[in-house]
């Protein structure tokens, strides 16, 4: 086992250089010199090759990528062209808000899917069976920004119960409203972004707890505690769903580049300042460092995840073991 | 010189009566109504700011921003004219090259210190640095160097006379004392490009990224208020959302308001809300490339401009909130030539008959061609503009009648800049202009501003205009300090323009905007609310 893992440990370096290298590559490849960000649109060729050997951006590609990525294995993501802000510090202030935000959404997705899911499979093909399939393919067909939009029309606007946008109204805090007072108001913001993306994600939960139940309540061994006489309920919580919470268990590793990674969609309808905001404006504005140190702290999430996932399915089955 | 102290006087006449008239609200017209103190304004924002320093500023909700903490020599009233702000009065030499501002001296920084001539002196030298970064280096090329007499004199020296230089003194100065430590490579690193201090109506707060901006008001300001207590920003992510936010009241002000929605919002806020209609200052264009074998020829481009239904267009697209453009200087300019240009109402006979008489007679699969080419014109694009796209269906549709086989093609912005737009490689394309304050349009379309021998763009003259007449009154119009002669050289100027075409032009929209009632004093200036510290609330 611990060798698995020492393995898999180094197998991630060549993985994330050649991201790396690639995340770099295709910055550089695309349209729009990062120089147009330094100069004006009608600036002489040789106002341009001053800003250019200031910036080193004469130099050749290799070496700007070794510059580069040398400062990256130091935590340091450069400085914007756009703002002159340290990179890391900009993304690091948005951090905190996407996951604050993603961590409500997979508490509640876990929480009501889970449920759905088993009572589904116990009740195939009963009324609650039909209305949730129904629910399901509901939240992945219709758009989150739709769905965003109507719940701002009616709850914001029409009824007035929620407010549409940001984390908290701007001046009202622990120290001027105390804390109950802040609370409500952080939680009433945060309501609609967590209903929109729960209500489309949740139903993919639900879909997987409920195949996974229907498995296992079909094995011999749950046959076989039932023919003993247990109770129902015994066999249901015992037997039966210990088993089947398995798959979801691993599907919860998966999904941690999910909870760093911002939801551009979410987060621009409800004004959301996190990472997903952040990033599209990076992209709209051509801030390079920025939509790098997003896409590289991303690939990152993405394979430390994916090792998580594996770990984790060791941990639940005894059955699967590494060499 | 006496012209520009003639210009000042009528200004200050001219805001005094429109300050008169506008201040006190017109339900209530006695005089000497009390403006309150206090209170808060809100202002939705959809981009967020990039630096608060106006001289590497290039966005508009950074100007927004800035243009409340910092202030200029000069800066501009409801007429578009400039007046004086941080100079109290200024002086042209009779050779045009000496500019001796005299400045004011109540003024201090936000952090307590003077503000001096020194601080002027600091801001035109960062812009006229090598290592400066901004885009503000071609405007003040002219300035040969930047002298201070004392403390509150400054003397600017040119190397040639350039009148629209006045119109690039409304940006904001930046404090010496406290930018002196960085080097002008690194200046957008210096925390005060975050945190600035400025010497205008408004301290900043702070500043939560995406969420919100707080300013306050400056109470040592050398000027008359400010009134409101608090100037806030909120952004939102979203337009619709920002919209939903004034329906709601989380926003006093919105510019803006997409012609699709003005009608719905208007009725749903005509009793708290004033609805303004604030024109843009600038203009909507399909520039064709002069050279082109099928554009070269006057007849044909002035057959595009009257068999394209432009009325229709803002009627249309725009829901009337715009007018058709005839050539390039919009009605609130000063310079503007109005009636005496050739309106090209639109007329689709005479435009087949231009084009039969340049010779392009129609084939049999109805597309015109002459001497065996066809009549294909392709306009390029770029990508993100539902209002232009729309206005491009229509424009598409208008030539196809004429027998003109036109395509549009969508491209994403930098690749159009870069491979197309900056080497002056096209056919046709269709694109906006941002206007500045002065008329002066020597970049657009002096044959200068063209293309270089090898190829590269020298300044935006991208369809390579070259007409001998105009570039001589666009060189006078530079060079003249009077401005009553510098209209009718501008005037001359937009006939020429008009009659030759460089440009298809196409339209300016006019957006709605919507100001809280609660908001007392505002003055509607010809590009938006002016003079915000002069405002008051009343609840």
């Amino acid at each position: 086992m611990r060798s698995y893992i020492i393995r898999r440990i180094l197998q991630m370096i060549p993985l994330l250089i050649g991201i790396s290298i690639v995340n770099f590559t295709i910055m550089h490849l695309a349209p729009g010199d990062p120089v147009n960000l330094l100069v004006e649109r009608n600036a002489t060729a040789e106002q341009r090759e001053r800003i250019k050997e200031l910036y080193g951006l004469n130099d050749p590609i290799h070496i700007q990528y070794i510059r580069w990525i040398s400062h990256v294995l130091r935590g340091d993501f450069g400085k914007s062209f756009v703002d002159g802000q340290s990179v890391s510090k900009t993304i690091l202030e948005r951090l905190p808000y996407t996951l604050y935000l993603n961590f409500l959404i997979m508490v509640v997705i876990y929480l009501i899917a889970v449920p759905v899911g088993i009572i589904s499979a116990l009740k195939q093909y009963s009324k609650f069976d039909h209305i949730m399939t129904t629910l399901a393919f509901l939240g992945q067909a219709v758009p989150s920004f739709w769905i965003g939009l109507i719940l701002i029309y009616f709850f914001g606007l029409k009824l007035d119960w929620l407010p549409i946008s940001g984390v908290g109204t701007i001046g009202l805090n622990m120290r001027t409203a105390g804390f109950w007072a802040t609370f409500a108001d952080r939680a009433a913001h945060v309501v609609m972004p967590v209903a929109v993306v729960a209500f489309g994600s949740l139903t993919g939960v639900a879909r997987y707890m409920r195949s996974s139940m229907l498995e296992v309540i079909r094995q011999d061994y749950v046959r076989t505690a039932r023919a003993k006489g247990l109770p129902d309920k015994v066999v249901i919580v015992k037997h039966a769903l210990r088993n089947a919470l398995l798959p979801i268990v691993t599907l919860l590793g998966s999904e941690l580049p999910l909870l760093f990674g911002g939801m551009v969609v979410i987060e621009s309808i409800f004004s959301w300042p996190g990472i997903g905001l952040l990033s599209i404006r990076a992209i709209l504005q051509r801030d390079y460092q920025i939509v790098m140190a997003i896409n590289m702290m991303g690939a990152v999430l993405m394979v430390l995840g994916n090792f998580l996932a594996d770990l984790l399915y060791v941990v639940v089955d005894p059955r699967i073991k590494y060499s | 010189m006496r012209k520009s102290l003639a210009v000042i006087m009528v200004s200050l006449l001219a805001l005094s009566l429109i300050l008169g008239a506008c201040g006190p609200n017109a339900e209530d017209p006695k005089a000497g109504e009390k403006k309150t103190v206090g209170g808060q304004i809100v202002f939705g924002l959809t981009g967020n700011p990039v630096t608060f320093n106006p001289i590497l500023q290039t966005d508009s909700p950074s100007g927004q921003i800035n243009s409340r903490v910092f202030s200029g020599l000069v800066r501009v009233n409801e007429t578009m004219e400039l007046v004086p702000d941080l100079a109290e009065s200024w002086e042209f030499s009779p050779d045009g090259l000496t500019w001796t501002f005299k400045l004011r001296e109540d003024v201090v920084w936000h952090d307590g210190t003077p503000f001096t001539a020194a601080d002027v002196k600091y801001t035109y030298d960062a812009i006229k640095h090598p290592d400066y970064t901004g885009i503000r280096a071609t405007d003040f090329e002219p300035i040969k160097s930047v002298e201070t007499e004392g403390d509150y004199k400054v003397v600017l020296n040119l190397e040639n006379p350039y009148a629209p230089l006045l119109s690039k003194l409304t940006i904001g100065i930046i404090p010496k004392h406290i930018f002196e430590t960085t080097s002008i490579k690194d200046m957008k690193e210096n925390p005060a490009c975050m945190n600035p201090i400025g010497t205008g109506p408004y301290k900043f707060v702070e500043w939560q990224k995406d969420q919100y901006i707080l300013l306050e008001a400056n109470p040592d300001y050398y000027g008359e208020g400010p009134y409101i207590e608090k100037v806030i920003w909120k952004f939102y992510g979203d337009n619709q959302v920002m919209l939903a936010a004034l329906e709601k009241g989380d926003i006093d002000y919105m510019g803006a308001i997409p012609p699709d929605d003005v009608e719905r919002v208007q009725n749903a806020l005509a009793d708290t809300h004033e609805f303004k209609v604030i024109p843009q200052n600038g203009y909507t264009y399909i520039g064709l490339k002069q050279t082109d074998p099928i554009l070269k020829d006057k007849l044909v481009r002035q057959a595009l401009m009257y068999g394209t239904n432009r009325a229709q267009i803002v009627q249309e697209v725009l829901r009337g909130y715009g007018e058709v453009m005839n050539a390039n200087i919009p009605q609130s300019s000063w310079a503007y030539a109005g009636d005496e240009l050739n309106p090209y109402e639109y007329n689709p006979e005479k435009a087949k008959e231009l084009l039969h008489q340049a010779g392009w007679k129609v084939g049999p699969d109805g597309i015109r061609e002459k001497n065996g080419q066809k009549m294909d014109i392709k306009i390029l694009t770029s990508t993100g503009n539902r209002i232009l796209e729309s206005a491009l269906l229509i424009t598409q549709q208008n030539w196809k009648d004429l027998g003109i086989n036109a395509v549009v093609e969508y491209i994403e912005w930098s690749v159009l800049c870069a491979q197309y737009l900056d080497v002056a490689q096209f056919q046709a394309y269709a694109l906006s202009w941002g206007l500045g304050v002065d008329p002066d349009f020597y970049l657009f379309f002096h044959s200068a501003a063209a293309v270089d021998e090898t190829g590269k763009l020298v300044g935006f003259n991208d369809v390579e205009f070259k007409n001998a007449e105009l570039d001589e009154l666009l060189e006078l119009g530079r060079t003249e300090m009077n401005q009553e002669i510098r209209k009718q050289i501008y005037v001359d100027a937009q006939k020429i323009v008009n009659e030759e075409l460089p440009y298809v032009f196409l339209y300016r929209n006019n957006s709605p905007a919507a100001m809280h009632k609660k908001v007392k004093g505002v003055v509607w200036g010809a590009t938006g609310p002016l003079y915000p510290e002069k405002w008051w609330i009343e609840e």
